[in-house]
């Protein structure tokens, strides 16, 4: 009788594990459609900040007549990130598209009527906020790529993870020239 | 007024609300005077005035300095003995320029342009009650930070509906007291008050007290008797109990001393420093004499040019306290009262479930009756055979592993921002904050969450749950450092912190006291105050969109276009009564401008969080949605843990029972 039981309870641990397992397998395919998902909703606010460039630049026009320069670099940046097709051509895109809105707005300085137009600081303060919501969803990505990683590498769930091939992800990375220091220079008059 | 040698007194104004101000106030009093922390944050919480330190004149100087920085009025003085005492009115005579004050032996005259400190006093010592009672109200149906202490008005109504009187001091030159009278309503001469007598005892004190103020050169009045925490000047004992009459008189008349030594210490406009909008009044009135008096600050000495610049002073002032009432109108905010309970609907999961605990029920009833011997020896040979051990054993592992799943859900969901939160599953961590007046049942206090259950001792002594009530579907407000949002708490898990038990007819949170075993009912409420630190997993959706989208603006304008046949004609650029394909897309694109310029104007692009997204339970069941008041995510984790692994556990134990009483049963 008692090597019943004790088959019993074995029989019984087997199946808990055997139910753990499945949860852990199922953990690490959420976590891994999460990172898709989580990519998605940063191209979501992408796509909001891509339509609202032309309100932008038509707002513009009419007060920038000699910055057709940076105008054409916004549209430009804009194109490219329609066009781009993998990960990493996106985030190359979206990358210039950033830095290209950064040198309108520093340009827009130079024009007081413009700044004070009601319409472009409402398109500023709305591209400003979609910014600042990539920028917390691009962390976001990275916490649910390091969370991710991160179980890949944990017991028990590596035994699992490596059975069933599951690859590690890599972090969003800035361009390495936004890395290096800011050159400030003063000019002495 | 005050050398070095002397000791000085620090009296302060208090304000009603602890806030963060106060707190770094308290810490730069602390780290940097030295002052305990609790005692400086008592001492300048409340409703009164109150006696903040004692020292040298150097030090009580850096301390006024740095609570006037902090928005606190404070007096440095040097408390002068009581002299005499106010000696009671008996009847007033009132002329033009002066009001002879009459009482048993003397007589007192206040001229015009003399000074007056008055006390309006509720010797019953109910306006500390009301307001506490004010405050209260305040806490929990507005929001913490627009709480306000009473104004000199409200405080002088809330004083005249207890039992008021009226202390009345009149000051020398030197700003020393030289007499007081106390005027005890109905209980004086009225007469004297010619025309203006009326038979209301209250009406008539009201009077005295505007002909005072009108007749004198300066008139302050003070109604904050009993509030605050100034030395002999209280209306009850340390132990809470109101002191007699004669000695809350005593105590009234030390306040009155008191309040006559804060007029020493009264900031004097330095020469040359002229108020601007009195200066512009006058100058806009093209009075010579009436600027250059306002200019030197010399009004007294134009005769008839006081009452001017008092009555121009009043207008300036009623104008700006009505801006400013407007304002603070507008910034206050009153919390709507919680929705009503919406009325559960029925959905075919909670019909099997109450199918199946009527089926457990009838089962269990029928078992329980002699003659049934069917279903009793079913029952038997279920026990026997290890059957009812087994689903005990199949629960346990089922609940284990649920929460092993949610468990892991709360580690591998990152938190995300409020303001950049995504729709979906998100976990959000943030400060809990009401979104209506929602009050705990018991302890009386503003909460986002209570649940309130009711038991009562059954005939074997056991507690049996007689009701079972919660706020589940009040939602309330979660804010990070980044934004806020909605959450509606119904169909969650909710984990409150703070659980209270306690008997009927006791007094909130002082249970402590009564024996359990005494008790046949007796309470437990579970409560999330406002202000807790919240965890929550669940789904974001988004509200229904109430405005109009950019496009159905265009669309809208087109319309309207196109109904507007003057206006279409503006468009007929070459004259031919027909809108060709270009001049189609001139129009529209117009229709686009002005589209675009009405959306950015409704500020649709400003939409913040809270206006457009929710935090609630998903429509997909499987889905966790839990509200937890925990420090940490990876507490919350753990104790989720150790519970999965306990179930697990007694999921065995029972597993092996059943499997041991299944073996015996086939007598193996």
């Amino acid at each position: 009788m008692t090597g019943w039981i004790i088959l019993g309870v074995l029989v019984f641990i087997l199946a808990a594990i055997l139910i753990y397992v499945i949860t852990i397998y199922n953990g690490l395919v959420a976590l891994k459609n999460n990172i898709e998902r989580n990519w998605s909703n940063i191209d979501v606010l992408l796509k909001q900040r891509y339509d609202e460039l032309p309100k932008l630049i038509k707002v513009c026009e009419g007060y920038m007549q000699h910055e057709q320069k940076t105008l054409e670099a916004v549209i430009k940046a804009r194109s490219m990130a329609s066009q781009a097709g993998t990960d990493k051509q996106k985030m190359q895109a979206q990358n210039m598209l950033t830095d290209t809105l950064k040198s309108l707005f520093m340009v827009v300085e130079k024009y007081p009527d413009l700044k004070a137009d009601k319409s472009f600081q409402q398109l500023g303060y709305r591209i400003t906020e979609l910014e600042d919501q990539i920028a917390d969803r691009r962390e976001f990505l990275n916490e649910s790529v390091n969370i991710y990683n991160i179980r890949l590498e944990q017991f028990p769930d590596v035994i699992i993870a490596r059975t069933f091939n599951f690859a590690a992800r890599t972090l969003w990375q800035i361009d390495p020239e936004h890395r290096q220091d800011v050159k400030v220079e003063f000019t002495h008059t | 007024m005050s050398d070095g040698t002397k000791k000085i007194q620090l009296i302060v104004q208090q304000k009603p609300l602890a806030s963060p101000e106060l707190d770094s106030l308290v810490q730069v009093l602390q780290d940097e005077h030295g002052l305990d922390a609790y005692t400086a944050k008592y001492r300048l919480t409340g409703s009164g005035k109150a006696l903040f330190g004692t020292g040298s004149k150097e030090k009580t100087d850096q301390l006024a300095a740095l609570l006037r920085n902090h928005g606190y009025n404070c007096w440095e003085i040097q408390q002068t003995q009581v002299l005499f005492s106010p000696l009671r009115l008996r009847e007033l005579a009132v002329s033009s320029d002066s009001i002879e004050l009459i009482c048993r032996e003397k007589s007192f005259v206040v001229s015009r342009g003399s000074t007056v400190v008055a006390v309006l006093a509720d010797v019953s010592g109910q306006i500390k009650e009301r307001c506490i009672r004010r405050h209260m109200t305040q806490r929990n149906y507005r929001k913490a930070m627009h709480m306000t202490s009473m104004d000199q008005e409200e405080m002088v109504r809330s004083v005249l509906k207890g039992k008021p009187l009226v202390d009345l001091y009149l000051l020398d030159p030197k700003g020393q007291p030289q007499a007081a009278v106390r005027i005890f309503p109905g209980r004086f001469n009225a007469q004297g008050l010619g025309d203006r007598m009326t038979p209301s005892a209250l009406r008539n004190l009201q009077i005295i007290l505007r002909l005072v103020r009108e007749c004198a050169g300066r008139f302050v009045l003070h109604a904050d008797f009993g509030l605050g925490s100034l030395p002999g000047c209280q209306i009850k004992t340390l132990d809470g109990v109101y002191l007699e009459s004669q000695e809350i008189l005593e105590s009234l008349t030390r306040f009155g001393w008191l309040m006559c030594d804060l007029e020493q210490d009264r900031p004097e406009a330095p020469p040359g420093v002229v108020d601007p909008a009195l200066a512009a009044v006058a100058v806009a009135l093209g009075q010579p004499a009436l600027v250059a008096a306002v200019a030197s600050g010399n009004v007294e000495a134009v005769p008839g040019l006081n009452e001017v610049v008092r009555e121009l002073q009043a207008a300036i002032h009623d104008d700006t306290a009505n801006d400013e009432k407007g304002e603070e109108e507008e910034s206050e905010q009153w919390l709507p009262l919680p929705p009503e309970r919406p009325e559960s609907k029925i959905s075919g999961r909670m019909l099997l479930s109450a199918l199946g605990t009527f089926f457990a029920v009838a089962v269990f009833m029928l078992l329980s009756q002699d003659n049934t011997p069917l279903l009793r020896s079913v029952a038997k040979y279920s026990m026997k055979a290890g059957l009812i051990p087994g689903l005990l054993s199949l629960g346990f592992c089922w609940a284990g592993f649920y929460f092993i799943r949610l468990k892991r859900k709360i580690e591998n969901t990152p938190t995300s921002r409020i303001r950049s939160m995504a729709m979906g599953l998100v976990e959000v961590h943030g400060r809990a904050t009401r979104k209506y007046a929602l009050v705990s049942p018991v302890s009386q206090s503003p909460c986002i969450y209570y649940r309130l259950r009711k038991y009562k001792k059954d005939s074997n002594n056991h507690w049996t749950l007689k009701s079972d009530r919660h706020s589940g579907h009040v939602p309330f407000m979660v804010e990070d450092n980044t934004g806020q949002v909605t959450v509606d708490p119904l169909g969650a898990i909710v984990r409150p912190k703070i659980s209270r038990t306690g008997f009927p007819g006791e007094a909130t949170l002082a249970f402590q006291g009564v024996s359990a075993e005494d008790q046949d009912e007796k309470w437990v409420e579970d409560v999330i105050y406002e202000g807790a630190m919240l965890y929550v997993l669940g789904f974001a959706q988004p509200l229904r969109e109430k405005r109009k989208s950019l496009r159905e603006r265009t669309v809208e304008k087109l319309r309207d276009l196109k109904l507007d046949r003057q206006a279409l004609h503006r468009y007929d650029t070459d004259g031919d009564g027909q809108i060709s394909e270009d001049e189609w897309q001139m129009a529209r694109s117009d229709a686009e401008q002005d589209a675009l310029k009405a959306h950015l104007s409704d500020g649709i692009g400003r939409k913040r969080q809270e206006e457009h997204a929710v935090i609630a339970r998903s429509s997909q069941r499987s889905m966790p949605f839990v509200i937890a008041e925990a420090a940490s995510e990876a507490r919350l984790a753990r104790n989720y843990g150790l519970f999965s692994v306990s179930l697990l556990i007694t999921g065995l134990a029972t597993a092996g029972f059943a499997l041991f009483k299944l073996l015996e049963f086939l007598g193996a």
